[in-house]
């Protein structure tokens, strides 16, 4: 990655809330991180969690508040502009993959360049993404002909194919036995340190939040930064 | 029941949708089958109007007296066809049903006031009562004159030498005024004969008629309203009925007959009955000779013209006086005995030769002048049996005029050559012979299909006086004549045309099997509804099975539910059935009037229609709510409260793999011995050809069990046994078990052929070689074998994983469709079929006028005795030179007619007794005609030629077995059937004139005529032909429209079949939306993911509709490409394509299935994506 590919991401959140009918899931919830930052989001269930990973990922909208991504609040576009937005900027990681079984792994990777103007080399640099997450011999592969781990790499590829600014993950090894989990979690620290963009990661593993920068920790809607890690991700 | 309804009212959107189907399924076959109930009513009730209250009839081919039936209640009419014309405007109707009745006969109807035909309007002219349809014909009002034309009661057939023929002679005109018009019910519909057309009716006072034809009381139809039949047994058969009558003698009597011959049938009976009781006889045949000649140097220029012949047994027998001088065994067959006065005008010696010139009549009518030599063997005295003119039966035009220069006879006759002593010899002997041949010389000469005898001269029998053997001979004579054998029919009319109104066509079938489609979509989208609903209840399952419920009582719980909602259904879908019943008769009332000729039809409601239309919709559709509640049980508990929905997916999860591998191995091995088996037998029995035929045959079977096709039908259709590779196990055959197999079952084949039969089985290949050889198989197998091919390949494409060089939106798109590839395949596998099926009976419409061999075909109502292309003919029936150098430019193939029923797809009624037409011998050198023509005097039946459409649809008859017919003599007539496809002989069976006269002696002339006009003249032609022939009823059409009649009947079930198919498939396109929309709920994660990467709702839509649309064109290319594959396959050639209708219907199948896939996109996707993604 050369240099003008690093340049800075800004993520803040301010003040934002998010009721569902008399339930309040988030409560003035506020932070700020760059690039090159990680931040493990724990919490118990139903703590919001996967609610403010969405606002984020401009899945759901805020009942209150306000998110801006490198000073562009998404919640002011309109819908193929938030489109357009979540394409370039956002890259998501699901706990369940969520690849297309219809698909093969390079199609599945593929499949974020189609949504606006397809890039003449989207397939070429698919190719050397699925190459960086260990799948080149199951290119051609089917969802349904991998492993858990496989799948996970395979969502993790498809998630930076437009090289995003912030990368989410909701329980990205949650399905996962340890062994494979670790493995995920290294590929996944690897490629953030590589493209040096915002890692947020739901997880209640944990070890594996103890190894982000950030433990932004919800409990009953309220977030605290509780921890600060010092060492670096190796 | 109550949790019942609740849940039905909570769910009702869902239970509406399925109570709809099903009520569409049972309105659409319950009003189908009412289609058929209204067609047989109506016919029904035409009948019931037709007869009124006759029941039964006595029918005539002759007039007789009405003394002679000994039975109450009975009223006389008599019967005729004709033509009409209106005096004022020359209006013409043909095919006029001319009835002879007086006012009683309008008391068989209720309803009928009498009408006037007694009071004269106009005298001197008589009354004629016209129903409405002939009066719209003549378009004439009461007070119009009107030109009846009807056939002479001719007593000597016209086509003997003594018949007339001209026109004058044949038909009798009468001039009469219309006294009143009646309406075309009741009366006014009177006909013998059903049909669904209105007739043609004129009612005529039956005394005039009887006046005007020369029968004073006598009649030739009697009809009564008793229930009883009329039995032959109270028909007093009389010599007068018979048209015969005797002349006594001082000891002897003469049978002679009032048609100059005596019909062989009474001459066989006569000379039975004599010779059972004794009675000596003399059968003689007299002749008109044109001349006697002498032969003899010297004299050969005298000549005695017009002299009558007596052929008599003098060979066989001694005859008195002035035979009884020669000894019998001595007289040789030409031998000729002349009278003195004869002898001397020729001056011949004994055993000189002589020369006898006569005419006789060929097949054509024509006069041939013929001559016999004879050798003189004696010259007798006019005297005895010599001088006998009792002997000679009455010469019409002859015998009673004062000379031979007065003769009007209907031959023609040279007035030049009478000479005085001719004359002097007509005051003197009148028509005394002078000539004598022995019977059977003369019988070889002029012995016809009328008859070989002239008189029958009997003597007293032993023992009895003259008197007393004449009265045995009457009496035993009448008592051996069947009234049956000499023209009198007995009709059950009510009875048969009850059982006829049964029709030809069973319109209920028809449309049930038309309105296929319908049903079938229906009770699929009952399917599809149903498992909708039963997905998104998975959670309300999985907490009855968590809380304790057994599978069983959970499946009966959603089966009753289902029952109920379909019973629902199926009750609005008895109003659905009248509505639809109503729809389709108005349909042939309109757009397919065609297909019944005639808007006669009212809607006729049966019960048990309703009932079979409710019973049958509902077996069918909880038959496949059943097969979705068994389902419930492939789910555990635990994936149902997790929302599950996909039972197929969570069935084929949960099949173990063993239970897989060993159906999958049994079904292969089972099917290879199968086919082995079968390959063995032919290996056997045909060697190595039969061998590769059968295996080539069982390796196309093997692919088609195969193909996705079967599969994906069978998924949708029925229950299958799923496992995780998602196919139904009878298609997961391994190729090397099924080998396996095959080489096994090929030994056992054989080996047990070998062993078991030993008998030659070669009509078996030759029975499957046939079998593969018909049409129709022809066309299942290419049909099916391309459609296999097709889905085979489609489901290849959908599980391919070729890497793309580049992944486009539009591969994206397209490939979505192989996310569940057996919704994708039963989508393309439905359409398929259902394009295939309209295709291939799309492509049989004929809308092009078809070009026939010949340029018109006439029909006239009165018989024509006279060759239309000869011009002395064409002359004589009133063409002038020009006219007749028009007609010279065409050629006329004249066919003889015995009447009959419209054996067409025309007439809807059930006929029996088909027309049969005489084929002139002149077609003898042209296909099919050659057939008829094979002169076998070993063959006993008869060949003939018939329509095989006609004969299988409409006489239900195979066209491999005799068609059996009764002969004129009430005998059974074999018809050994050829048959032809789409020809102009659709109404009628064909014989041979030669058949025809041989067993229908009494039909004279010709009705039916086939005519080749250069294009050029045929407008001029055919108005010359109709005005000159006017007298005759001759209507000429054009050959090419009356085969579009028929072919009109054909297309119009053709487009019945597109419109109800095509409402069908449109209503299945709506199945396919709904699997789309059941994809696309099931699908709400995947969507929600593109989602999250930036997909646009605008661009998921497209992705969803190009996926869709992808399914639909595929499904309709491959179904296209196998409709016309199979037609071509099956007709050798792609006929005329009906490119406007066909790609109407399939731009509309199209068109509705996007629409109805933009209606399913757009619901589904309302619903909320993302909450999908939240693992929470």
């Amino acid at each position: 990655m050369n240099e003008d590919d690093k340049k800075a991401h800004q993520l803040t959140v301010s003040n934002l809330s998010k009721d569902f009918g008399d339930v309040e899931v988030l409560g003035n919830v506020t932070f700020g991180f760059r690039s090159g930052e990680s931040i493990a989001i724990t919490g118990p269930s139903g703590s919001g969690k996967s609610t403010l990973l969405h606002i984020i990922g401009t899945l759901e909208k805020p009942t209150k508040g306000h998110v801006e991504i490198n000073g562009t609040n998404p919640f002011n576009l309109s819908e193929p502009e938030v489109a357009q937005y979540r394409n370039s900027v956002i890259g998501f990681v699901f706990q369940d993959h969520h690849l297309l079984p219809q698909y093969s792994v390079l199609e599945n990777v593929l499949i974020p360049t189609l949504a606006f103007k397809p890039d003449p080399d989207a397939t070429k640099q698919a190719q050397e993404l699925i190459k960086r997450v260990g799948l080149i011999d199951r290119m051609s592969h089917r969802p349904g002909e991998l492993s858990g781990g496989e799948r996970q790499r395979a969502a993790i590829a498809r998630a930076l194919i437009n090289r995003p600014s912030i990368l989410l993950c909701d329980e990205p090894t949650g399905n996962l036995d340890s062994v494979t989990s670790k493995k995920i979690a290294d590929l996944l620290f690897e490629i953030h340190k590589s493209e040096s963009n915002i890692l947020i990661v739901v997880t209640h593993n944990l070890e594996l939040a103890s190894r982000f920068q950030y433990n932004l920790r919800l409990v009953d809607g309220v977030c605290t930064i509780e921890t600060e890690y010092s060492h670096t991700n190796s | 029941m109550h949790s019942i309804l609740k849940t039905a009212k909570h769910y009702w959107r869902v239970h509406l949708i399925v109570a709809l189907c099903t009520a569409v399924a049972t309105g659409v076959l319950a009003g189908a089958l009412i289609v058929g109930d209204s067609m047989r009513g109506s016919l029904r009730n035409i009948t019931l109007e037709r007869l009124g209250k006759i029941q039964h009839a006595v029918i005539a081919d002759h007039f007789f007296s009405p003394e002679i039936i000994k039975q109450q209640n009975l009223e006389a009419a008599i019967l005729l066809n004709g033509t009409v014309v209106a005096a004022n405007t020359d209006a013409r109707a043909s095919k006029v049903n001319i009835y002879g009745v007086e006012e009683p006969f309008f008391n068989f109807w209720d309803q009928t006031s009498i009408p006037n035909l007694n009071k004269q309007v106009n005298p001197p002219f008589a009354n004629i009562v016209i129903n409405e349809a002939l009066q719209k014909e003549l378009n004439v009002q009461v007070g119009d004159a009107i030109l009846v034309n009807f056939p002479k009661a001719a007593e000597i057939h016209p086509e003997f030498l003594l018949g007339t023929r001209d026109a004058d002679d044949i038909i009798q005109s009468l001039r009469v005024i219309v006294s009143d018009i009646i309406s075309t019910e009741n009366a006014g519909r009177f006909s013998i004969h059903p049909n669904q057309s209105l007739p043609l009716n004129a009612y005529i006072s039956r005394s005039i008629l009887q006046k005007v034809l020369g029968q004073a009381d006598k009649v030739n139809a009697m009809f009564t309203t008793e229930t009883v039949p009329i039995s032959s047994d109270s028909l007093t058969l009389s010599l007068d009925t018979l048209g015969l009558k005797i002349k006594s003698g001082e000891n002897h009597f003469d049978l002679q007959s009032n048609q100059y011959l005596l019909e062989p049938k009474l001459s066989e009976t006569a000379l039975t009955v004599a010779s059972i009781y004794s009675i000596p006889t003399i059968p003689t045949f007299t002749y008109l000779a044109n001349a006697i000649t002498s032969l003899e140097y010297g004299n050969d220029s005298n000549i005695v013209p017009y002299s009558t012949v007596l052929a008599l047994p003098i060979r066989n027998k001694k005859i008195d006086r002035p035979f009884d001088q020669y000894n019998p065994e001595q007289i040789e067959e030409n031998d000729i005995f002349l009278n003195e006065w004869t002898a001397d005008d020729l001056g011949v010696k004994t055993g000189d030769k002589i020369s006898i010139t006569y005419f006789s009549v060929n097949a054509e009518e024509e006069y041939i002048t013929r001559s016999a030599a004879f050798t003189l063997k004696g010259i007798v005295p006019i005297e005895g049996i010599a001088a006998d003119t009792n002997i000679i039966p009455t010469f019409p035009g002859i015998h009673d005029t004062a000379g031979l220069s007065d003769w009007d006879p209907p031959f023609p006759f040279d007035y030049s050559q009478v000479r005085d002593k001719d004359e002097v010899y007509w005051d003197e002997y009148k028509a005394t012979p002078k000539a004598f041949i022995p019977l059977s010389t003369g019988q070889n000469l002029w012995k016809n299909r009328f008859g070989e005898l002239t008189s029958i001269r009997m003597a007293a029998a032993p023992g009895k006086a003259i008197d007393e053997t004449q009265t045995l001979f009457e009496s035993e004579f009448l008592k051996s004549i069947k009234p049956e054998e000499i023209g009198f029919q007995f009709l059950s009319l009510q009875e048969e045309g009850l059982q006829s109104s049964k029709g030809s066509t069973d319109f209920g079938m028809l449309f049930s099997s038309l309105s296929f489609f319908i049903i079938i979509a229906a009770a699929t989208l009952v399917s599809s509804i149903f498992a909708i609903g039963v997905s998104q209840r998975s959670r309300e399952i999985g907490i009855l099975h968590a809380v304790g419920y057994k599978l069983k009582k959970i499946r009966r719980r959603f089966l009753l539910e289902g029952i109920t909602i379909a019973c629902i259904g199926s009750m609005f879908g008895c109003l659905l059935a009248l509505g639809y019943a109503q729809l389709m008769i108005f349909g042939l009332k309109t757009w397919w009037l065609p297909a019944i000729g005639t808007p006669f039809i009212d809607l006729y409601v049966s019960g048990w229609s309703l009932l079979i239309g409710i019973s049958v919709t509902l077996v069918i559709v909880i038959y496949f709510i059943r097969h979705i509640v068994k389902r419930l049980g492939n789910v555990s508990a635990a994936a149902l409260l997790a929302g599950e929905t996909d039972f197929d997916e969570v069935s084929r999860k949960i099949k173990s793999q063993k239970i897989k591998n060993d159906i999958d191995r049994k079904g292969s091995l089972y099917l290879g011995i199968i086919f082995g088996t079968i390959s063995g037998y032919f290996l056997c029995t045909e060697g190595w050809g039969g061998f590769i035929f059968v295996s080539f045959f069982n390796a196309i079977l093997y692919f088609i069990f195969r193909s996705k096709f079967l599969s994906s039908l069978m998924e949708n259709l029925g229950p299958t046994i799923h496992h995780h590779s998602n196919r139904p196990y009878i298609l997961q055959l391994n190729g090397k078990v099924v080998f396996i197999g095959f080489i096994i079952g090929t030994l056992a084949g054989f080996i047990g052929t070998t062993l078991v039969f030993s008998y030659d089985g070669s009509h078996v290949y030759e029975t499957i070689k046939a079998v593969y050889n018909h049409p129709i198989v022809r066309l299942l197998v290419s049909a099916i074998a391309i459609l296999g091919v097709g889905t085979f390949l489609f489901d290849r494409w959908l599980g391919s994983q070729r890497v793309p060089k580049r992944l486009s939106r539009l591969r994206f798109g397209l490939k979505n469709a192989a996310w569940q590839p057996m919704h994708s395949n039963s989508s393309v596998a439905i359409m398929s079929l259902a394009c295939c099926v309209i295709v291939a009976v799309g492509v049989n419409r004929h809308d092009a006028l078809p070009e026939t061999e010949y340029a018109f075909v006439a029909e006239s109502a009165l018989p024509l005795h006279r060759n239309l292309n000869s011009p002395e003919a064409r002359i004589d029936l009133g063409f002038n030179a020009d006219d007749s150098a028009l007609i010279e430019r065409s050629f006329i193939f004249p066919f003889r007619v015995l009447p009959g029923e419209d054996v067409s797809c025309l007439n809807l009624y059930k006929p029996k007794e088909p027309q049969i037409l005489g084929a002139p011998s002149s077609m003898r050198y042209g296909e099919p005609w050659r057939s008829l023509f094979s002169e076998n005097p070993y063959q006993q039946r008869v060949p003939a030629i018939g329509d095989e459409n006609s004969l299988r649809w409409i006489l239900h008859h195979n066209p491999k077995d005799d068609f059996i017919i009764q002969d004129e003599n009430g005998d059974s007539l074999f018809l050994q059937l050829n048959t032809i496809k789409n020809s102009l002989f659709q109404s009628q069976l064909i014989i041979s004139e030669t058949d025809f006269i041989k067993n229908f002696p009494s039909q004279s002339g010709y009705q039916f005529f086939l005519i080749k006009t250069p294009v050029e003249l045929r407008e001029q032609t055919q108005q010359v032909l109709e005005t000159t022939l006017e007298e005759y009823g001759f209507d000429v059409t054009s050959a090419s429209e009356r085969l579009a009649n028929f072919r009109a009947v054909e297309n119009t079930y053709i487009s019945t079949f597109q419109s109800l198919g095509g409402l069908g498939v449109l209503i299945g396109t709506l199945g396919i939306g709904l699997v789309l929309f059941r994809n696309i709920i099931e699908r709400r994660g995947q969507l929600a993911t593109l989602r999250a990467f930036g997909f646009r709702m605008q661009l998921l839509f497209k992705m969803l509709l190009l996926e869709s649309c992808f399914i639909l064109t595929v499904g309709m290319l491959i179904g296209i490409a196998a409709g016309i594959v199979a037609i071509i396959s099956s007709q050798g050639h792609l006929p005329s394509f009906p490119w406007v209708s066909l790609t109407i219907t399939l731009l509309l199948i199209f068109v509705f299935g996007i629409i109805s896939n933009c209606i399913a996109v757009s619901v589904a996707l309302r619903s909320p994506l993302l909450s999908t993604l939240k693992s929470e």
